[in-house]
């Protein structure tokens, strides 16, 4: 049996969430053999994302009014290529903060998924949402929350119990509420007390000013050895404003350590012994439970926390192969013209598909 | 299972709670229920509203006093359908209104908050000839900051699921979810509106029509400007960490509003200090309704001016004349 050709189509190749996933994604055991896997960088400004030879088309693209003429162009010329998208941007929290027109922002919405043989939600919240609003069809939603190796941050020590360390973890924009963050740590009397914020972004300054010099408020940039970084902390605060899914909660849950979240879209789902959520931005209700989780940190004394279940999903490599594999096109008869096109297609460059 | 409930929050209602109910009873939709929350009256608030029971759609719900949030947020607790509306204990519904609003709803299911405008009526349900006619279509959480459209307690109807979206339970209560945030004793709807829009994806609109009758109550509210104000502040407070950015672009214009609003209600009970006072702090504020509501800015600012410098006498002319008017037969609320 030829194995399954899947090119993934990113635009946005910072490091984060995305990027991670497909890394883990792309390097599945389960993987080999059945399926192929590429990624293609494409440009946000491209015009046409033209043909892709392959048997299945994975867009991680952001959708937009300004995609969604590529992505019409995509679905023309690849018409009997399995083509899915995996939501990774827009969530309700978002839609609420950003979003002045949302009749307008769901048309756009409509039309996009419309395109896809599938959509794949990162997490029940989102998915809840989208079928709420009637943004994609039930039968061409599923939900795969995104996962990644987790083995280096479930090998690391439990936290040092003569620090207390609250770490944070992402790009420093508004959507992580690093600025909530820091006017809650202004309130946090302990002075043994630490904020470590590993992340780099627009909001770099604005945040340092927000700071007002407090010495014990410390910013480390982009971090390449994340469990490292996981080590020298205690617990981990995430404050998001929105949240497709968020994967630092995944990883310090890996790490033992316990997490602090707001409860918003795909945090919501993540709930369990060590990841905790509060329900509003209440600057002196996160500085409270901060402080008490600090104290509960000095009393477990570097003991290991209760096993929580992992939100892992058993099967999320076969999860993925249903995904590319349902509906495999070329091989039925009922589709004679795209046997043709396919015939008249350009044949793939070999070497191309080896990785 | 009823297709809507209608919660009435009840303290010491007794003089209209009625008058209140009997326009709740004769809705032109037939399937609703109706839930009296009994918030702690130490009138005989409960005994009428007992007398409402026979009817099978009426329900009663008695708790210690929690204020109008507690109260509301008690009988979301207990309302069974897919949409609930709200009408405090003095004021009424017109018979059409739950109809137009359900109607509204089924048609436009991403709408969180069906509004209407609202009839001013006196404490002899006559109408004042004042309305509250709020803008009903595309409005933005800017819009609402500024200018609450929703108006008044007894305006909205809302789905459920909306409602659900934004309840949490706090650590400390016992007895039910809370939608409206019961610290608040004042701005607890605009509260609830803004936290709609600023966590999700709900649209507030409106539907033609003025479906309510609110009920001013006359006399000596000036005193608790200082209190509105302060609870009108720590709304934004607590909302600003949500939209830093929103809030920075409109919350000065959106004060202003606010000031101009306590200054009229100052104008209206003749407080000559606190209207001179309110109707300058907004104008300090921003422009902004000056520019987008001349007229209304205006006459507000004039009057404070006339009530400072002349007294009373000239506004008491000219509030009745405008009662005068309202209460020629055909301008009468009901």
């Amino acid at each position: 049996m030829t194995p399954t050709r899947v090119i993934h189509l990113v635009d946005d190749t910072t490091p984060g969430g995305v990027m991670r996933m497909l890394n883990h994604l792309l390097t599945l055991p389960e993987m080999h053999g059945a399926v192929q896997q590429l990624v293609k960088v494409v440009s946000k400004s491209a015009v046409s994302l033209g043909r892709q030879d392959a048997d299945v088309i994975v867009s991680h693209l952001a959708l937009s009014w300004r995609a969604l003429p590529p992505l019409m162009a995509l679905r023309a010329l690849n018409p009997s290529a399995r083509i899915l998208h995996v939501e990774h941007s827009y969530t309700r929290a978002f839609t609420a903060l950003n979003v002045k027109n949302k009749t307008r922002f769901y048309a756009m919405l409509r039309t996009s998924y419309a395109l896809f043989d599938g959509v794949v939600a990162v997490s029940e919240g989102q998915s809840k949402w989208l079928i709420q609003r009637a943004l994609v069809r039930k039968d061409a939603l599923s939900v795969l929350r995104p996962q990644v190796d987790l083995s280096e941050f479930e090998a690391l020590a439990p936290p040092d119990p003569s620090t207390r360390v609250i770490g944070a973890f992402g790009r420093l924009e508004p959507q992580k509420g690093f600025d909530i963050l820091i006017q809650v740590f202004l309130l946090v009397r302990d002075p043994d007390a630490r904020l470590m914020i590993f992340g780099d972004g627009s909001e770099h300054a604005n945040l340092r000013d927000m700071a007002k010099g407090d010495p014990r408020i410390s910013f480390r940039g982009h971090c390449n050895d994340l469990a490292g970084a996981y080590r020298e902390t205690n617990l981990v605060a995430m404050p998001s404003r929105w949240e497709a899914f968020g994967l630092v909660a995944q990883e310090a849950q890996a790490a033992g350590r316990y997490v602090l979240a707001s409860d918003v879209d795909g945090l919501s789902d993540q709930a369990s012994e060590l990841i905790q959520l509060q329900s509003d931005f209440s600057i002196t209700a996160w500085a409270q439970r901060l402080e008490g989780m600090l104290a509960f940190e000095q009393l477990r004394n570097g003991q290991r926390p209760p096993q929580s279940a992992m939100l892992k999903q058993q099967n999320y490599a076969t999860q993925w192969l249903h995904q590319f594999q349902s509906a495999k096109p070329f091989c039925c008869d009922t589709k004679p013209e795209a046997d043709c096109r396919r015939a008249l297609s350009i044949p793939a460059i070999a070497g191309h598909w080896e990785r | 299972m009823p297709i809507a409930s209608i919660v009435v929050p009840a303290f010491n209602a007794a003089r209209t709670l009625s008058e209140t109910m009997e326009s709740l009873l004769s809705q032109t939709l037939r399937d609703y229920e109706v839930i009296i929350v009994n918030d702690g009256s130490t009138d005989n608030t409960r005994e009428i509203a007992r007398g409402f029971t026979n009817d099978a759609r009426v329900q009663i719900v008695s708790q210690p006093n929690r204020g109008l949030a507690g109260a509301r947020n008690a009988g979301i607790a207990v309302a069974c359908g897919k949409y609930i509306g709200f009408c405090d204990a003095d004021d009424i519904w017109m018979p059409e209104k739950l109809a137009t609003h359900v109607r509204h709803l089924e048609r436009s299911p991403d709408v969180g908050v069906s509004f209407s405008g609202s009839q001013l009526i006196d404490e002899a349900t006559r109408g004042t000839g004042l309305a509250q006619r709020p803008k009903l279509r595309n409005v933005t959480t800017a819009h609402v900051l500024r200018r609450n459209p929703v108006g008044n307690g007894s305006a909205a109807v809302m789905p459920r699921q909306a409602l659900a979206d934004i309840a949490w339970r706090p650590w400390f209560e016992k007895s039910h979810d809370w939608v409206f945030d019961e610290t608040f004793r004042q701005s607890e709807d605009i509260e609830c509106w803004m936290r709609l829009l600023l966590t999700t994806d709900w649209r507030l609109e409106g539907v033609p029509g003025l479906l309510t009758g609110y009920r001013i109550a006359s006399g000596g509210l000036s005193a608790a400007t200082d209190r509105q104000l302060a609870s009108w502040e720590r709304m934004i407070a607590k909302l600003r960490p949500y939209n830093p950015a929103f809030f920075a672009r409109h919350e000065h214009a959106a004060r202003a509003y606010q000031y101009r609003y306590l200054a009229r209600r100052a104008i209206s009970s003749l407080d000559r200090k606190t209207a001179w006072e309110m109707a300058t702090g907004s104008m300090a504020c921003s422009s902004h309704p000056l520019v987008h509501e001349p007229l209304k800015t205006a006459t507000t600012f004039g009057a404070a001016v006339v009530l400072m410098a002349l007294g009373h006498k000239p506004i008491d002319f000219l509030s009745n004349l405008i009662a005068k008017r309202a209460t020629s037969p055909e301008r009468t609320a009901q």
